[in-house]
């Protein structure tokens, strides 16, 4: 049996909340973008998550998915008011989605897919929850371009995933510490 | 109780009062008050998105007329009803979102081992935004981004993740009596406003 | 990125036919039926598939409708005949009550039926 040293233990810590730090990053410049609708996300947060497929066992993954919503809720201060709720919701959805494409099609699909399929589980949860908080029957008008654009910017971003996942020598030596 | 938690602790007694709102004048002048607890205490507020999300909120309501027909666009009728329901969401809404940034404002501590990991998620989220510029993201993206990667993934040149014993506002009990009378304050106002929409003031569904 | 997989076309397909089946929802918006009433020279609409009370004042006083299940009656009246609230249900574009009295003329208008082939209840 493996035992886990204590180092080996903080290693992973550190490791998740550097993606968390990550996910972070990319909200607030997803934040920074200015949007025609504020309503639009492009998802770009969803990033470190993607990679983080491969790597993180699965307490892990969901350990990563928790901090990328709160820490996204403390630092745009929405983390008490109906907005975290769409983030919950868009972010476990598509985590989910995620997990379960990358655990039982990996074969099938690459990132792309994976990407893709989250994004649309995101959106969908969020028009859903947009409709019952905030808009009522309205939030099916706003269903199509929202739906669009996620699903254009989920194809760019899996692209980008992975041909990281591919050529990043950081990711690779990662991968390495953990047979 | 941390001097960090108390506003953390109000706003979270406080969010009752806001969300059982029915009152269009009150919860208009609870977001009020809490718009002004935000901005003094640092947040900012940039009028035209929240203006964006009232009409936005308020007009996506007007596919459900409701009440007094105002005019048409068309075959479409403008009702007050409508209007002044999709106005109260989205105050609350308003409300609720100054409400948590005040709330944030004290830096407050999370307990736990999920508190630790937020505070080594924030550590590493500085320490990304400061190094970010000197790597330099140029064309050749991805690469660039190991390099950022690598030297994040080394220990940082100066401080160390924080322990969870790293409290950023600790102020000694005096701040700590002033603060919580302010904020006591501040509950009783917003729960007054509450209090008052109930028994009569003008209330709109 | 030259590596696309079936997987991903097949969630790429998924995903547009989800996109196209969300621009139904444009046809529904028009033409829904409203409860339009008219008391006094003003005017008020009602979503006819949402439930509600709602009061017009009038010379005589006060007359109440309810909506409820697509439907809209009168449900109560200052009105001495109270022939609007013998008048009972109506739920079909076009149908209507009138509170002669008290000057409240109920209206239901639209292109579609909030049911289709409902039975109003019209009692005498």
């Amino acid at each position: 049996m493996i035992r886990h040293s204590k180092s080996d233990r903080n290693a992973r810590i550190e490791f998740v909340a550097l993606l968390a730090a990550f996910a972070l990053f990319l909200s607030t410049v997803e934040y920074l973008i200015p949007k025609p609708v504020p309503f639009m996300r492009i998802g770009l947060a969803n990033l470190p998550l993607i990679i983080g497929l491969g790597i993180l066992k699965d307490r892990e993954y969901i350990m990563l998915a928790l901090l990328k919503v709160l820490g996204q809720g403390l630092v745009t201060g929405t983390i008490f008011s109906y907005i975290i709720v769409f983030s919950l919701g868009g972010t476990i959805a598509s985590a989910l989605v995620m997990y379960v494409l990358y655990r039982f099609g990996k074969r099938w699909t690459s990132l792309v897919g994976i990407s893709i399929g989250g994004a649309m589980a995101s959106n969908s949860v969020q028009l859903l929850l947009s409709q019952i908080i905030l808009f009522g029957d309205a939030a099916r008008l706003i269903a199509p371009p929202f739906l669009i654009v996620g699903l254009v910017t989920s194809i760019i971003l899996g692209m980008f995933a992975q041909q990281f996942v591919q050529t990043s020598t950081w990711y690779r030596m990662e991968l390495e510490k953990r047979p | 109780m941390k001097s960090s938690n108390i506003r953390l602790y109000m706003g979270l007694l406080a969010l009752p009062s806001i969300l059982l709102q029915d009152s269009i004048v009150g919860i208009a002048i609870q977001a009020g008050y809490v718009i002004m607890l935000a901005l003094t205490h640092g947040r900012r507020f940039r009028l035209l998105p929240n203006i964006i999300l009232l009409a936005s909120v308020s007009s996506a309501h007007l596919l459900q007329p409701h009440g007094l027909h105002l005019f048409s666009i068309g075959e479409f009728p403008i009702t007050v009803g409508a209007l002044l329901l999709g106005a109260r969401k989205a105050f609350t809404l308003i409300a609720l979102l100054y409400l948590s940034h005040y709330m944030v404002t004290g830096r407050p501590q999370f307990p736990g081992r999920l508190g630790k990991l937020v505070s080594l998620q924030f550590y590493y989220f500085e320490r990304i935004t400061t190094s970010w510029r000197s790597v330099s993201p140029k064309r050749p993206f991805i690469p660039a981004i190991d390099r950022l990667l690598g030297v994040l993934s080394t220990p940082g040149n100066d401080s160390e993740p924080p322990s969870s014993n790293n409290i950023p506002n600790a102020s000694g009990t005096k701040a700590t009596g002033t603060a919580l009378l302010a904020n006591a304050v501040h509950l009783t106002i917003l729960w007054t406003v509450f209090v008052l929409a109930q028994s009569g003031m003008l209330p709109t569904p | 990125m030259k590596q696309f997989k079936l997987g991903d076309i097949a969630l790429l397909v998924i995903s547009l036919a989800i996109v196209i089946s969300s621009f139904n929802s444009y046809g529904e918006f028009t033409g829904k039926p409203e409860v339009r009433v008219r008391a006094g020279n003003q005017e008020w609409v009602y979503d006819l598939s949402v439930d509600t009370f709602a009061t017009f004042y009038g010379p005589v006083g006060e007359t109440t409708i309810e909506i409820q299940d697509g439907k809209v009656h009168v449900h109560d009246s200052d009105c001495r005949n109270k022939v609007c609230i013998a008048a009972g249900w109506v739920s079909k574009p076009g149908d209507w009550i009138i509170c002669l009295p008290n000057d409240v003329f109920i209206l239901v208008e639209g292109t579609m039926a909030a049911q289709e082939g409902g039975v109003d209840d019209t009692a005498f």
